[in-house]
């Protein structure tokens, strides 16, 4: 089914709809919240309050992006509302200069599996994993992430930085 | 710098579009959140047709029973008669085993007369032994006496030919049953236990330890406030950093940790406290 129909049936209540809008969506999005949340009991509770969100929002929808977009969007920020109940974060992160290295051994990348990336983000600490999360695999801007965590842009600059360099350095180590 | 960024390619053609499997209990608990309404208009007419079937059928059974009750309590002289219907069977089953017995004793009594010489001897030895033991003759009786103590910690106490009388039997048993549901002796060993450790790595209280004392046959448990084990040690010097078993690092919040262990005097020793974990 098209994504316009099901979400048509879903706002109707057909509620087989409903069931084949999660399936198709679910499994990314859960991965999704493993890679905010780290931890599978709580993503599986923000993945849950996410589509409780997303079935309750589904008539706002205006189709006017991609439907997995839109869904990402919610469950990201389910996550980051739910870390921010955990825990203050990234509170006292200066703007820093970076070493930077080369990046030419991408045949590393090859033997790498999505699995040990996962792996790698989920032992990030949490100012690290948020911003790297948000900046490399979602997208955002350091402008929007700055918004949305409370914090500078030259912070989630640098965060993302050191988040990179941590993560190269893991790599390379392997 | 913008221009190529390794990590950023790396990670997101990997990970943006992975997939990990959801278990079912997640849609299961969403379905039921967004409402009723859906479960409504998704029910079928089969369904429909099935639950209105199965409602009359429980009508209808409703309604048997009600009689079929009606009809037993007009005849109560049945259930008086199953009473002695049972008795019957009861004094049929003694005789059974009398029946059961005593062919055996024919049996080995006859095979004696075939070999006599050999078999002959052990043939008292046997009787005394059905004769005696109040296990092995009657185990019906002794054991529904004896209900909630363990028969093999009796036969176990108790060697059966040594024992000849039920009534010994029994004063064992009371005088046994209060000690065996005694606690083992507790040690006298204080120890102040830590209740809050803070694993984020600045060096100060980053590991969770417990002060050095003489203890052997050593446990420890640690449970999250939902009762599962997040981490276990046998040994005394254990130095935990606060990473569970299953190599998370546990959150912030409450856990509980059981100590169980043995003095140098063999005495038991078992203690436990809450411990705050804080970042």
């Amino acid at each position: 089914m098209e994504d316009y129909e099901l979400v048509r049936q879903c706002i109707k209540g057909n509620s087989r709809a409903q069931k084949a809008l999660f399936d198709k969506y679910a499994p990314k999005m859960f991965s999704v919240c493993m890679r905010y949340m780290k931890k599978t009991e709580e993503s599986e509770d923000v993945l849950q309050d996410s589509f409780v969100k997303i079935f309750s929002k589904l008539s706002d929808f205006k189709y006017e992006g991609v439907l997995e977009g839109w869904i990402r969007r919610i469950v990201v920020n389910s996550c980051l509302d739910q870390i921010r109940k955990n825990s203050k974060f990234l509170n006292d992160v200066q703007a820093e200069e970076v070493e930077y290295k080369l990046e030419q051994n991408s045949f590393i990348a090859e033997n790498l599996m999505a699995e040990d990336l996962m792996i790698l983000i989920q032992r990030m600490p949490d100012g690290y994993r948020i911003v790297f999360n948000m900046f490399a695999i979602e997208g955002y801007s350091h402008q929007e992430i700055a918004a949305q965590l409370g914090i500078t842009e030259s912070t989630s600059k640098s965060q993302y930085l050191r988040a990179r360099a941590y993560l190269r350095d893991r790599i390379e180590k392997r | 710098m913008e221009e190529k960024d390794f990590i950023k390619d790396l990670f997101q053609e990997k990970l943006s579009n992975f997939e990990t499997p959801v278990r079912p209990e997640v849609w299961s608990s969403v379905s039921s959140s967004i409402g009723a309404s859906a479960a409504s208009t998704g029910l079928s007419l089969i369904a429909k047709l099935i639950i209105g079937t199965s409602l009359t059928a429980a009508v209808a059974t409703g309604i048997w029973f009600a009689v079929s009750n009606s009809e037993n309590e007009i005849k109560p002289e049945q259930e008086t008669t199953k009473i002695e219907k049972s008795s019957d069977t009861e004094t049929k089953e003694e005789s059974r085993i009398k029946e059961i017995n005593q062919p055996k004793f024919s049996d080995v009594q006859i095979k004696t007369e075939a070999d006599k010489f050999i078999l002959l001897p052990p043939e008292p030895e046997f009787n005394f032994e059905t004769d005696e033991n109040p296990f092995d003759a009657t185990p019906n009786n002794s054991i529904s006496e004896f209900k909630g103590i363990d028969s093999k910690e009796v036969k176990d106490l108790i060697p059966p030919l040594e024992v000849n009388t039920n009534p010994k039997v029994e004063n064992v048993i009371s005088n046994q049953n209060p000690n065996s549901k005694q606690s083992p002796i507790q040690s006298d060993i204080k120890i102040s236990l830590p209740n809050v450790f803070t694993p984020n790595g600045d060096g100060n209280n980053d590991f969770f330890t417990i002060p050095k004392v003489d203890l052997t046959d050593f446990s420890l448990v640690i449970l999250d406030e939902k009762g599962k084990t997040i981490f276990t040690s046998t040994d005394l010097d254990f130095n935990w950093d606060g990473t569970t078993l299953n190599g998370e690092k546990a959150s912030a919040g409450n856990y509980v940790y059981f100590i169980t262990a043995k003095d140098l005097s063999g005495k038991s020793f078992t203690k436990y406290s809450n411990l705050s974990i804080r970042y």
